[in-house]
């Protein structure tokens, strides 16, 4: 096969249209390619879209084959409305990624065959199936929203909760996300500096500054390609494999650096915080709890306290089963004891806060002690069946509430 | 860190991709027209430059985000 000979001039049409229908024919196989793995069109593959109340929300337009955001960012197969319909007992659950089947860390180097969890197998629609089946709520319409983003500390929930989600009129609260507050030991000094935890700036934030605030040539160029991710599939999938690409690559540079001594590496044992420093901490993220139960106090809302913890804290509390035994070995850290005392400490100071307050604190530990089936699917976050197992736990914790509540609706909904 | 699924993922878009160029290029050839034909040796090269600026374009911008935000504060993604 040989091409013409060149002509003199440049055929210029000639070259763009060949770059055109190229890229045309990139968007057809992109668009195909899509379908075919999430059984779905493309519209986006950005997780997330920002929110003025808790920075961000998942985003309802992401295409994935596990993963269903609803028209108003919910974890759900089906769309909820604003307003209440009458006649309905609607929970909103509260949280980070253990709420949204989030699935993390190692999990691949450890068990190679983990796949997701899917939005239609989380606690919400567990503990929905569970409410929907006990006779007692009969005739009373069920909802569960899964209202949690990953990553979403007490800052975010709290936001999200006071300025939105308390106008959904839920009748049941439930809050989780503390192992998004609370999970290794804390530094000394570290409430002076606020360099911990919550009380440090949200990995997304400089973010949210570089897209939305920020004027230079990066942000400018970023608002571009965003459009054009939501738009073309080949553009969201390429910058999706790019990105990737790039991560891994600084990643391993950074290793080979640290391998080859170019790097600093900090040979300093951390020095805890003590007791008292860590109660500073810990009092922070009672503020904003104090500030929801008020809240919910106030729209007659029944709020609770739900504790998710790290596998590494209490592997040797619970019957493993032999992928929770490799998962508990693979993420024990570098200080497990001193990861978990201080967060059982702050899951001391929650519980005592919600007794005072007559909150109900729904910790399943002495559930998982005597459960010997799949819970975990990482370090943290749940399999389909650890995730039914936690929403038979707040079912059963919290029963007699939904029968009172249930019949107070009835009695709502009565004539005369 | 690409995780076994991403690299199914991007794998069988690969494929996905080669696949439906292997098949348009046989129908175009059956239909008599030889896409090497459409642009001479010069507007091909032309072609390649101009597609290889927009890559690398893409590429610095990548790797100056992955710069601002290093992917390890994102564990949950990039926004």
């Amino acid at each position: 096969m040989t091409s013409p000979s060149p002509s003199t001039t440049v055929r210029w049409h000639r070259v763009i249209g060949v770059i055109v229908l190229a890229a045309l024919f990139a968007e057809g196989a992109a668009r195909l390619a899509v379908y075919v793995w999430s059984g779905k069109s493309y519209r986006s593959l950005s997780p997330y879209v920002w929110s003025p109340y808790g920075l961000v929300r998942n985003n309802p337009r992401l295409t994935s084959p596990a993963f269903a955001i609803d028209k108003d960012g919910f974890h759900d197969v089906r769309n909820f409305s604003q307003r209440k319909p009458a006649n309905t007992l609607r929970v909103i659950l509260l949280g980070g990624s253990t709420l949204a089947s989030g699935l993390q860390g190692n999990v691949w180097d450890v068990i190679p065959s983990t796949e997701r969890v899917d939005s239609r197998s989380t606690i919400a629609q567990f503990l929905r199936d569970r409410l929907v089946a006990d006779p007692a709520l009969a005739g009373v319409d069920i909802e569960v929203i899964n209202a949690a983003v990953n990553f979403n500390r007490i800052v975010e929930v709290s936001s999200a909760y006071l300025a939105e989600y308390v106008h959904w009129n839920p009748d049941f609260v439930i809050v989780a996300g503390n192992s998004n507050n609370f999970s290794t030991v804390m530094p000394r000094n570290s409430v002076r500096r606020r360099d911990f935890g919550i009380m440090t700036m949200h990995a997304w934030r400089g973010e949210f500054e570089r897209i939305v605030n920020r004027n230079d040539l990066l942000s400018t160029f970023d608002n571009g390609m965003r459009a054009l991710k939501d738009h073309s599939a080949a553009a969201g999938l390429g910058v999706k494999l790019l990105s990737k690409a790039i991560d891994t690559a600084f990643g391993r540079s950074a290793a080979l650096a640290q391998r080859l001594e170019f790097a600093h590496q900090s040979t300093k044992a951390i020095t805890p915080a003590d007791w008292v420093e860590y109660d500073q901490y810990v009092d922070e993220y009672l503020g904003y709890a104090r500030a929801m139960v008020a809240l919910a106090r106030h729209h007659r809302q029944d709020i609770s306290f739900f504790w998710e913890h790290f596998l590494a804290h209490i592997g040797k509390m619970k019957p493993l089963t032999e992928n929770e035994k490799k998962l508990f070995e693979a993420n024990l850290g570098t200080s497990p004891e001193l990861d978990a005392a201080f967060t059982l400490h702050a899951r001391d100071r929650v519980a005592d806060f919600c007794i005072r307050n007559d909150v109900p604190f729904l910790d399943p530990i002495e559930r998982l002690k005597a459960h010997s089936g799949s819970v975990f699917i990482d370090y943290l976050h749940y399999t389909a069946e650890g995730n039914r197992f936690m929403a038979e736990f707040i079912y059963d914790q919290r029963r007699e509430a939904f029968h009172r509540r249930a019949e107070r609706i009835r009695a709502a909904g009565e004539p005369g | 860190m690409l995780i076994p699924s991403d690299l199914r993922i991007f794998g069988f878009i690969a494929l996905t991709l080669l696949a439906l160029v292997l098949v348009a290029w046989a129908i175009l050839r059956r239909l008599g027209l030889d896409p090497v034909r459409l642009l001479d040796d010069r507007e091909w090269l032309i072609a390649s430059k101009l597609v290889g600026i927009g890559l690398l374009g893409l590429v610095l911008y990548q790797a100056a985000i992955s710069l601002e935000f290093p992917a390890e504060s994102f564990i949950y993604g990039r926004f």
